[in-house]
């Protein structure tokens, strides 16, 4: 089994903090064993972000970007990053991370994770960006593999190839979104648990479970694509992968994530509790050992 | 295979302007990756419209659902995002909406959605511990060089429509069968913090006055703009007012810069 690279192996399973329910956590406290936030809703939101620091004090709090961009051809945003180092700094998060993607081109924003073609270019930009941001932000970043729909014919290397260099090359950790793996195993017709037995286990800082919808395919008459929408309970499915993914990585940090379509904060914390659960189960098990992809 | 940034050039102009042609030979996934570039198109019109109709939810009850969607959509095109804070992106959509319904006599739109903009702004503010009379009177030998630091909360708007009185209807949810407006400048003054918000109309001068003191001008500067509306303002007065309002923070005396009273 691998050895959590970070003092937060114990931490269990966290539940994303969004805006609606921000107020009813300050007020009432629920059991959350921690709390996960997008900077990006409390950067500019100084109500949002006083309520913040409060729950701040009661709970555990890490820090996932959705706007750093470090895939962006242009160069990271700098000016968001200060932006971002300024409420890490006042926050004190236990993990900081965000995602294998790009967001930002030409001074605009796109609001959305978007792909990156993985070869030997790219893999050289990212190193860059990812020091650069680790030392913008004064600690480890964590990088979250994508959710993806399609890829780029010119890629040299696999995504598992890729983030494994990302990590030999930089010291960053990784961020495995179970449901992202996937999510993109059935629209990219790979074998998830390979995926998963094929990433540098020690490196494991955090997963993500988080829901999606099943959608006609317009790639595939007749088949289904998955979107990565954040707005649904985790899949039965995932909860397998899950389960193997932390035989694999053994005790991870767990965040449920869901953006869209809130439900009650204690759906989220019944989603939390079951990660827990299967988390205590995959550890009783037999450890699984590094996969040779 | 082009470089990385023309890839992404690209991709950018699939998701925003839709044409896609260039990027599809590039892409891999499905028997026809093209048809999954909308689901990065649809994320860009539907997380980037529904952000702009939430902020506006006032001109969303004026024009109705369908227009707003219609405007946000076009907006979201023109003007994409320029960073990833979606809070502060909408701020040029009050313009944009007035450029698009001017010809149809729509022309309080923009003024009510500048007005709702500043309202939802003020209302994340945080208000802080207000300056008091005493503080102010210890500079009292340089009064006129002194500039005053207002409430994060606080806003002003000049509207050549009284818009105000819309936004009233439409806060109290009371929508007559018809409303006429008609052409009156009206000076707003806007304030908010912890999801509160107030707004209330000034005297031109007073207007005047109070805006600029908020935007940093000295008190002198201030009141020259005061007098120049109206020369009977009473700059003293109005100051006490400004002030016992509680709606000024600190003070910054040009003796010395760096040093802030509050």
């Amino acid at each position: 089994m691998a050895t959590a690279f970070n003092g937060h192996a114990g931490m269990g399973a966290g539940v994303g903090l969004r805006l609606p329910h921000i107020q009813e956590v300050v007020a009432t406290l629920p059991p959350a064993r921690w709390l996960e936030i997008h900077p990006e809703n409390f950067i500019a939101n100084p109500h949002g972000a006083e309520l913040l620091f409060e729950a701040r004090r009661h709970y555990p709090i890490s820090v996932h970007t959705v706007g750093v961009s470090i895939g962006s051809a242009g160069g990271v945003d700098r000016a968001h990053l200060r932006r971002v180092r300024a409420l890490v700094d006042r926050l004190d998060p236990f993990l900081v991370s965000g995602h294998l993607a790009w967001s930002t081109h030409q001074g605009e924003y796109l609001n959305d994770l978007l792909p990156l073609p993985y070869d030997e270019n790219t893999l050289r930009l990212l190193a860059t960006h990812v020091d650069e941001v680790q030392d913008g932000l004064g600690r480890p970043y964590i990088v979250e593999n994508p959710s993806s729909y399609f890829g780029f014919g010119s890629s040299t290397m696999s995504e598992v190839e890729f983030l494994s260099e990302l990590v030999a090359r930089t010291g960053c950790r990784l961020l495995c979104d179970v449901s992202n793996v996937y999510i993109s195993a059935h629209n990219m017709d790979f074998d998830p648990y390979r995926y998963i037995d094929g990433l540098p286990a020690d490196a494991i800082a955090e997963i993500h479970l988080g829901g999606f919808t099943v959608e006609p395919d317009e790639a595939n008459p007749g088949a289904d694509v998955l979107v990565d929408t954040h707005s649904a309970r985790v899949a039965e499915s995932v909860w397998t992968l899950y389960e193997h993914a932390v035989r694999r990585f053994g005790a991870t940090p767990t965040l449920i994530e869901w953006d869209h379509e809130l439900p009650s904060f204690a759906t989220l914390l019944a989603e939390a509790k079951r990660a827990d659960q299967v988390m205590t189960r995959a550890l009783a098990a037999e450890p699984l050992r590094a996969a040779v992809v | 295979m082009p470089p990385l940034s023309e890839v992404q050039r690209l991709l950018r102009e699939a998701i925003i302007e839709g044409e896609s042609s260039a990027i599809v030979p590039l892409l891999v996934g499905g028997a026809n990756p093209a048809g999954r570039l909308a689901i990065h198109r649809r994320h860009y019109e539907d997380s980037l419209v529904g952000a702009i109709v939430e902020k506006f939810p006032g001109t969303t009850w004026l024009i109705g659902s369908p227009a707003m969607h219609e405007a946000a959509s076009a907006f979201i095109r023109r003007h994409p995002p320029t960073a990833p804070c979606i809070a502060e992106y909408g701020e040029d959509f009050p313009r944009f909406l007035a450029e698009r319904e001017e010809p149809s006599g729509l022309a309080y739109l923009r003024w009510f959605a500048e007005l709702e903009w500043l309202l939802v702004h003020a209302a994340i503010a945080i208000d802080r511990p207000p300056l008091s009379m005493q503080s102010l009177a210890d500079h009292r030998d340089h009064l006129v060089d002194v500039q005053l630091v207002g409430q994060p909360g606080l806003r002003y708007l000049a509207s050549p429509l009284p818009v105000d009185e819309l936004m009233k209807l439409y806060l109290m949810d009371a929508a007559p069968e018809q409303y006429a407006l008609s052409a009156a400048d009206v000076w707003l003054e806007i304030c908010g913090s912890r999801g509160a918000i107030r707004f209330n109309r000034l005297e031109h001068s007073e207007f005047l006055f109070r805006q600029a003191v908020a935007t940093g001008n000295s008190l002198g500067s201030a009141a020259e703009r005061a007098l120049e509306a109206d020369e009977s303002f009473d700059i003293g007065a109005a100051l006490q007012r400004f002030v016992m309002d509680g709606l000024m923070t600190e003070i910054r005396s040009p003796q010395d810069p760096c040093r802030v009273t509050a």
